[in-house]
Order: C-alpha cells, then structure tokens, then sequence
C-alpha cells in the first residue's frame, strides 16, 4: 500500500492506495500519527481513497483510530471514494455511522 | 488414473506481510471455481481476517507457523488456516461481534465477518496447542443450478 501526504490549513489529506490490511494499516497509522505529532494545528484528516482495492476489520480498526486521534484534537474525519468492496465491508462493520463519506475531495474539505 | 483431490498446502511464518499473500493465493486458486467476482472479494476477506487473527492472536511470544490449506472439494472451496498457537478460551465470546482478546484498534470483527460470508465455518481450538479454521463457500451459480434441479426432480 502506498500513501501520500500533504496538508491544507488544519486538514492533513492523505491519499491511500492498494489493499489497507493488518500489514500496511501499521505503516498508515504511523504516517498519520506522526504528521499529527509534528504539526500541532492540525486536526481534521481527509483520507483519499478511490484506489484503495481492499480493506478488512484490521484496516477499518486503523481508520477508526485515526477517528479518535482527530476527536481528541477537536477535529473530523472525512473519507472519499470507496470503491465497492471497500464500501461493503465498512458497511458491515459499521462505520459509515460514524465517518462522513464523499465522492470527492473538494465535498469533503466542504463539509469539515 | 488414480483420482488425486485437487489440493494446496502452504507453510509461512505469522508476519504481517504474508496476511496479503494468504488472502491473493487463495484468490487465485478460488478462481478455477466458478464464483462471481463479489464471491472472490469475500472470501479474500475472509482468509485475511483468519490469518490476521492466527497473526495477532496465536504467537503472542514471536512468530510461529501458520499452514494454509486450500482444497476444490465437489464444486465448493475449502480454506483450512491452522497455527500451533495460544488457542482461543471461549470461541462463543470470540465469535460475537467486537469482542477481542487484541488491544486497541482491533474491532473483533473476523470472526463475525466469516462467520457471515463463507457457507460453513468451523472452529476447532485448544488453549496452549493451537487453532484449526475451516472455511467453505460454494459458488452461488452451483448453488442456483442444484435449486433448478431439485425443482425438475
């Protein structure tokens, strides 16, 4: 999985691809939790997804952690372009109560 | 010509990495049945959370030995995913949605996910001797064929 990070005023956005599994969740929350860490006025995470081909519950536990990381800041969290797969398997596991989820990046920044 | 069951059996340490590698051979190998691509995607889902638990759960002291086997039995797929590991206490507990043993950002959901998408599943497991996963789905085209023919029957 490969992921690119850039930031815009307080959102850092991060363009994910590949299969967001046990193995590559670790490197995503690692990346995230340490531009979080360098930048302290950051506090809303976009997460751009449109060429991520895989997830599971070790993936959509990743994402829900980086959910508490921008809470805690006073932050939100907004996803954008799930494919199919992806969008059936946050379904099941119930996040999509929990995460705000959009067809583009510009809808997203929108609606911090 | 001797009858040889169609098989695969595959050793691999219990890194991270090789979560990815379980799930997409066994994807491969699904394909020589006739499932729809939604049908690949689920049980891809499915090897990976069996292995990621057998991962996280099974060699809390370091890696230890995961074997994977893949079987075309009839015209269903049979996954067996087995560790020599911990064992799992109370698999009714572990079966119910959320609940885990793991720490934080682990939403206890594999087995809830597999216990959903695959046909049969079955857990045999020991505290201290380790843990044996069966999985089996049959492709929905074979399962929408037998309907139509106990129908004609």
């Amino acid at each position: 999985m490969g992921a690119s990070l850039k930031v815009l005023g307080e959102t850092l956005i991060v363009r994910l691809d590949g299969e967001l599994d046990l193995h590559s969740a670790a490197a995503f929350r690692e990346a995230v939790t340490a531009a979080f860490q360098e930048r302290q006025r950051l506090k809303n995470l976009v997460l751009l997804m449109h060429d991520v081909t895989f997830i599971d519950s070790s993936g959509v536990g990743a994402i829900l952690g980086r959910l508490k990381e921008v809470s805690a800041r006073g932050g939100r969290l907004a996803v954008v372009g799930l494919q199919l797969p992806v969008q059936r398997v946050f379904a099941m596991s119930g996040v999509l109560k929990l995460i705000s989820v959009h067809d583009s990046e510009g809808q997203a920044l929108a609606g911090l | 010509m001797s009858s040889v069951q169609d098989y695969v059996t595959l050793e691999f340490p219990s890194l991270p990495e090789n979560v990815g590698f379980a799930r997409n051979a066994t994807a491969i190998y699904a394909s020589r049945l006739d499932f729809t691509l939604d049908e690949i995607d689920d049980i891809r889902m499915c090897v990976s959370e069996a292995v990621s638990n057998a991962v996280v759960h099974a060699y809390p002291g370091g890696p230890g030995l995961i074997r994977m086997h893949l079987a075309v039995e009839g015209d269903k797929l049979v996954v067996v995913i087995e560790d020599q590991g911990a064992g799992i206490a109370d698999v009714d507990w572990a079966k119910q949605p959320s609940n885990t043993t793991a720490p934080e950002e682990h939403l206890g959901l594999g087995l809830y996910f597999i216990s959903e998408f695959m046909d049969e599943f079955e857990i045999e497991t020991q505290v201290g001797h380790g843990t044996r996963v069966r999985m089996a789905k049959k492709p929905s085209q074979a399962k929408q064929h037998e309907a139509a023919s106990s129908r004609l029957l």
